[in-house]
């Protein structure tokens, strides 16, 4: 058969190529080469015989070779033709049509018997319909009238109008066979559309379903971002009211102290004038515990800041002597109660340190008062020295004494709040517990560290160690404020700009 | 005698600092709010202000900005005093022209000292 490579389009189109097992590699034959293998292995043979029956004892040899050909070999080969074929649907429809030209022949020789051509008419058709659709139906018809003609131009046109009965039963036969056969499929196929639109109903549904699960579940999820969000407000909220109950509780506590303090100096001041000299001890002993209260609210209000995040370095530049200085002249008197001697030793060049220096005085006052208590006639001394290592420049302040030292045990439990080597030491020696958690956070807030070395009976050692440029190890975290002259001049402004803003919206009102 | 306007709504500490002060031989006027500490520096001009910044009326605040911004007390020095020592108290005071400031319960010798500086820094003392 020559179907030209052209007008295969339709027909391919008419059957959906199947490609099952592409994936496996195999060559991928059609259904419908099985199906016409079956069909004809069936029919071919049938076909064969009622033309024998037909035309009774005169046949040619001619038509005889052909009709044992086509009985005998034509099913395999066609199979194998399709079979072995790149694209076998092609290669079956080729074959096909073939069968529609050999039936045409058939009808010619035949004589147009009316009961064989229907046979055989219906056949074609049936087959070609269901496997091809009208235009391959058509093309089939074409093909078998070739035939015919074919057929006729060979044997003559003759016209048998009467059969035997072996040809009728025979063509009856071939028409049963055929519509069974094409009967089924097509209730096959039938029923593998209602079942595919199912599928797709199904589908469609399970796709709803989701959806409104998806729906569900994003309304869930809002839900509990909302709940999450109002967590997160509230938790703000109670942030918020903690930082201004201690601010209040800090204005509240301070304002009846300072009247405490400052009446009790002022009390002093004039009984010492009144000559009133027996009642200072016990004046002194108000104020001296008005102002230990009062250090005690300070450290745990910076505490709780610290806690929170809200306590700010002030950084700025300064010179270490001008600071050690300062520290040196208000320490001095403390070291000196018990009869201390205090020494200085400063290394060369020391130079500048960028830091906080209120927090960083009261760093080493704290630790300068801490060894001035716990040493009776000795020497406590700070040392400055200025250090260069792979991180950077450090400055380190060690603050010695030769005082009681501590044990281990008691070095070990040094920076908890409100924990001093022991109880005892509370009881003879004071102080608030806090100083030394206060030191650390503010070392460790500026980049550095306070460590401890102590001697039971010997004395101790503190170091404090912190970069020489604490923003510069801070980098630009937010908890820095930077206090310069800019800024301030900018916030003045500023507020100066919304004064007048608002004297300008009382005037237009008036 | 330098004259010294305490302008503090708390009784006692508005008491307490006023006889220290008159103790070191200052002269001190007081006033009890914000409006009232207006009012006694357009009477009568202090050579210095020590002000509570938590006033009733007008606030420290305010009132130093209204000061600053006029011509003829703009350059009288201001300490200002909060109770409470959180983080922006000292920059808000800075910002409304206060010259220095200071924290409750005072340190009274730090304070002469910073009332002593101001003092001196006046033009024509």
């Amino acid at each position: 058969m020559t179907g030209g490579a052209g007008k295969q389009g339709p027909i391919t189109a008419a059957i959906p190529a199947l490609r099952l097992s592409d994936r496996s590699g195999k060559t991928n034959v059609h259904p419908i080469v099985k199906l016409d293998y079956l069909v004809r292995m069936l029919a071919v043979p049938v076909t064969v015989v009622t033309v024998l029956a037909t035309r009774g004892g005169n046949v040619p040899k001619a038509l005889l070779g052909i009709l044992l050909f086509y009985g005998l070999a034509w099913p395999h080969l066609a199979y194998l033709v399709a079979r072995t074929s790149k694209d076998s649907k092609a290669a079956e429809l080729r074959n096909l049509l073939a069968d529609c030209f050999v039936l045409g022949g058939f009808c010619g020789v035949t004589g147009f018997n009316p009961m064989v051509s229907i046979a055989f008419l219906c056949c074609i058709n049936a087959a070609n319909l269901s496997l091809g659709g009208i235009p391959f139906a058509a093309r089939g018809l074409f093909f078998a009238m070739l035939g015919a003609g074919a057929a006729v131009l060979w044997l003559g046109f003759h016209l048998t109008l009467e059969t035997n009965p072996f040809t009728n039963f025979l063509a009856s036969l071939s028409i049963a066979i055929f519509m069974s056969v094409f009967g089924y499929l097509s209730h096959v196929q039938t029923r593998r559309l209602l079942g595919a639109r199912q599928e797709v109903l199904e589908q469609k549904l399970m796709i709803e379903e989701q959806k409104d699960a998806v729906e569900a579940a994003s309304r869930v999820a809002e839900e509990e971002r909302r709940s999450a969000e109002e967590a997160r407000e509230a938790a703000e909220a109670a942030n918020k009211a903690k930082s201004a109950f201690l601010a209040n509780m800090s204005h509240e506590l301070r304002t009846p102290l300072n009247a405490i303090i400052g009446y009790g100096e002022l009390l002093q001041e004039e009984a010492t004038d009144a000559g009133h000299d027996d009642m200072i001890p016990d004046l002194q002993k108000i104020c001296g515990a008005g102002k230990h209260l009062l250090r005690l609210i300070n450290s745990v209000l910076d505490l709780s800041k610290i806690e929170a995040g809200k306590m700010d370095l002030f950084i700025e530049t300064f010179e270490i002597e001008d600071l050690v200085d300062e520290v040196a002249s208000t320490a001095e008197p403390l070291v000196a109660k018990n009869g201390n001697r205090f020494e200085l030793r400063l290394a060369p060049g020391l130079g500048q340190l960028k830091g906080d220096v209120t927090k960083l005085k009261q760093v080493l006052l704290n630790l300068i008062g801490n060894s001035g208590k716990f040493t009776e006639n000795g020497t406590i001394s700070l040392d400055v020295t200025r250090e260069i290592d792979y991180e950077g420049s450090w400055i380190t302040f060690r603050v010695a004494d030769t005082g009681i030292g501590m044990k281990p045990e008691q070095v070990s439990k040094l920076f908890q709040a409100f924990t001093q080597a022991d109880a005892a030491t509370t009881r003879k020696y004071g102080g608030t517990g806090l100083g030394l958690v206060l030191s650390r956070r503010f070392a460790q807030m500026m980049g550095g560290t306070i460590t401890v070395k102590s001697e039971f009976g010997r004395g101790t050692e503190f170091a404090v160690r912190l970069p020489s440029d604490v923003a510069n190890e801070e980098g630009d975290a937010t908890s820095i404020h930077r206090i310069d002259s800019k800024s301030l001049i900018q916030a003045a402004e500023k507020l100066r700009v919304e004064a007048e803003r608002k004297k300008a919206e009382g005037a237009s009102r008036a | 005698m330098p004259r010294i306007l305490i302008i503090e709504d708390n009784e006692m500490n508005r008491d307490m600092l006023s006889r220290r002060l008159q103790r070191r031989g200052y002269e001190t006027r007081i006033a009890v709010d914000g409006a009232e500490g207006l009012a006694a520096v357009a009477r009568e001009a202090p050579d210095v202000i020590i002000m509570d910044m938590g006033l009733p009326v007008v606030d420290g605040w305010e009132a130093a900005r209204r000061l600053k911004a006029s011509e003829e007390t703009c350059r009288i020095p201001i300490i200002a005093l909060t109770a409470d020592a959180m983080l922006g108290d000292r920059d808000k005071a800075y910002a409304a022209g206060c010259d220095d400031f200071d924290t409750k319960p005072v340190d009274f010798a730090r304070l002469l000292k910073k009332l002593e500086t101001l003092l001196a820094a006046r033009p024509g003392a």
